[in-house]
């Protein structure tokens, strides 16, 4: 049996559930799907068939019995290589890692694995999750399913990759700056960055840990909502959870959104967005006000000062993270992430501290002004069309600084605010590749902003086109 | 502090050696950060204005999001439980 790979997340859980399909045989076509679709994107560091296939049995023997099926049972996922699983490497994209094998397994793959969710493998990611286009010197760049001579976004570059060309409905990612966001925009799919603190971070490879965040890239709001389900909550093994409340993030999707109010801020998130952007927008918030939600403009504050203190925290916190290697190992980092963590050497500490005790009174500021009565801000996630690996690559460094600088304008200030943010596709920019706006909400609102994704994606169809050459395999 | 100056101390406290380029870079990103910052601390930081955490702030929000949110039901099912 095959051709379920067009399903999604909740349809693939439905299908196991009501006996319509075998977990076995979505693990196999899956498996194929990363077999063979894997390596022309570059999204795959290590599929483990055995344990898919062992864990798809087990499903069906479950189901066999009558037993009670989780949430995700029998659905094949696959994840960030950086989400440690006791006994298989995680490489964290680097070179450094490379045979790196934890003893731990993080609390989110045991979340996804008590939910019934297959493991398939580990995917591709920027080195130690720092590029927002994919690049990779050791392992090569993410590729885009849209089209090769781009990159596929990063960090979570194989994540992105590989729900877009449909060999996993869904997969875990991380986002310290807006590495779940720029794949999720770049290749087409839905990627929910949570409130900082929602989802535990136990077992993750960490970049910056007061900014790091892990959530779902979908197909679907729907099927990120049903991840969400099993990830998200208090772990007494990260005590940033701890006051996270139980939420339920499928209860709402209905597909209306009337009584609900959306901001459009003006100022920077507008001058920086491209007329070719801003025109997308202007789409995507007219279908949103055709699902009844009410529309206001704000005006954001200072986004330096915001983007400012986020670099401080990242720059301090990864160059802590990093200085041994740094010392020992220069040789094994690539040049441009070296360059890019050495600057947290050179900040005082006073700076760094000023940036933490600022955090609150910021994200109060910053939704007063931005979000104001409404219930999320809508924006670009990217402000430009998805550049070409070689616009990211080639020419002098400055200039390819300016370009992937500007790739995160509008996701990193979001992460020092440790707010949730949904990326919901839109359409296309006139170099074929997909364009996405992001909801932002209030802390903890990452049930009203799936509603407004999944209502969004009840009106509109970008979220099911098919890549060039991702349909059913020869 | 100068290029020298930035590339001596982050040799000093972290053995490590920029070449001049990258001195270059690091003094330029890490100055302006470090400005940017200290205007931004200077303006909103007082003694007795402190927040008392960012995961209290959180906290407070998502409380406010149950209960008095004028839809709270409608766009927020199940905050809270």
């Amino acid at each position: 049996m095959s051709g379920f790979f067009t399903l999604g997340v909740v349809e693939m859980a439905d299908a196991v559930a009501d006996g319509s399909v075998s977990s076995e045989a979505l693990a196999e076509e899956a498996l194929q799907r990363l077999e063979t679709l894997g390596p022309r994107y570059n999204a795959v560091m290590q599929i483990e068939p055995e344990r898919a296939r062992e864990a798809a049995r087990a499903v069906d023997l479950a189901r066999a019995r009558g037993d009670k099926l989780g949430p995700l049972a029998g659905v094949p996922l696959a994840h960030k290589d950086l989400l440690y699983r006791a006994g298989r490497v995680a490489t964290g994209g680097s070179l450094i890692r490379k045979d790196f094998v934890p003893d731990v397994t993080s609390s989110v793959l045991e979340r996804l694995d008590a939910a019934g969710a297959l493991d398939l493998g580990s995917l591709h990611l920027a080195e130690f999750a720092l590029s927002p286009t994919g690049f990779n010197v050791h392992y090569g760049h993410g590729l885009s399913p849209w089209n090769t001579a781009y990159g596929a976004g990063g960090s979570s570059s194989g994540s992105g990759a590989a729900v877009a060309a449909r060999m996993v409905p869904g997969a875990l990612g991380s986002d310290t700056g807006g590495s779940i966001r720029h794949p999720s925009a770049m290749c087409g799919v839905t990627g929910l960055k949570p409130t900082h603190g929602l989802v535990p971070l136990y077992g993750a490879m960490p970049l910056a840990p007061s900014l790091d965040t892990i959530g779902p890239l979908t197909r679907t709001a729907r099927d990120a909502a049903r991840m969400m389900t099993a990830i998200a909550g208090p772990d007494p093994r990260d005590g940033a959870t701890l006051p996270a409340p139980r939420l339920d993030f499928e209860g709402g999707l209905k597909g209306d959104l009337k009584g609900l109010t959306i901001a459009v801020p003006s100022g920077y998130y507008r001058e920086l967005a491209t007329p070719e952007i801003a025109a997308l927008m202007d789409d995507s918030r007219a279908v949103l006000k055709d699902a009844g939600a009410q529309l206001i403009e704000t005006s954001p504050p200072d986004m330096a000062l915001v983007n400012a203190l986020m670099q401080v925290v990242m720059l301090v916190e990864m160059s802590t993270l990093h200085r041994r290697w740094l010392t020992e190992r220069p040789q094994d980092y690539s040049p441009q992430v070296r360059a890019r963590m050495l600057p947290g050497l050179a900040l005082p500490a006073t700076r760094y501290a000023e940036a933490l005790m600022m955090r609150a009174g910021v994200t109060r500021d910053w939704l007063a002004a931005t979000m104001g009565a409404a219930d999320m801000v809508h924006m670009p996630t990217l402000p430009v069309p998805v550049p070409s690996i070689a616009e990211t690559t080639a020419g002098p460094p400055e200039d390819i600084a300016v370009v992937v600088g500007r790739l995160a304008a509008f996701t990193r200030g979001i992460n020092y605010l440790g707010l949730p943010s949904l990326s919901v596709p839109c359409g296309f920019t006139a170099n074929g590749l997909p364009a996405a706006f992001q909801l932002v909400g209030r802390p903890y609102a990452e049930p009203v902003l799936l509603k407004a994704g999944d209502a969004y994606q009840r009106r509109t169809d970008f979220h099911t086109l098919l890549p060039p050459g991702c349909g059913a395999l020869a | 502090m100068t290029q020298d100056d930035i590339a001596a101390r982050v040799s000093a406290d972290n053995g490590i050696t920029l070449t001049e380029t990258e001195a270059r870079a690091v003094a330029a990103l890490a100055g302006d950060l470090n400005a940017r910052v200290a205007a931004g601390a200077g303006q909103r930081l007082a003694f007795d204005a402190a927040p008392w955490s960012f995961a209290t702030l959180c906290a407070e929000i998502a409380a406010g999001l149950t209960t008095s949110q004028k839809t709270s039901e409608e766009t927020n099912s199940g905050a809270g439980e």
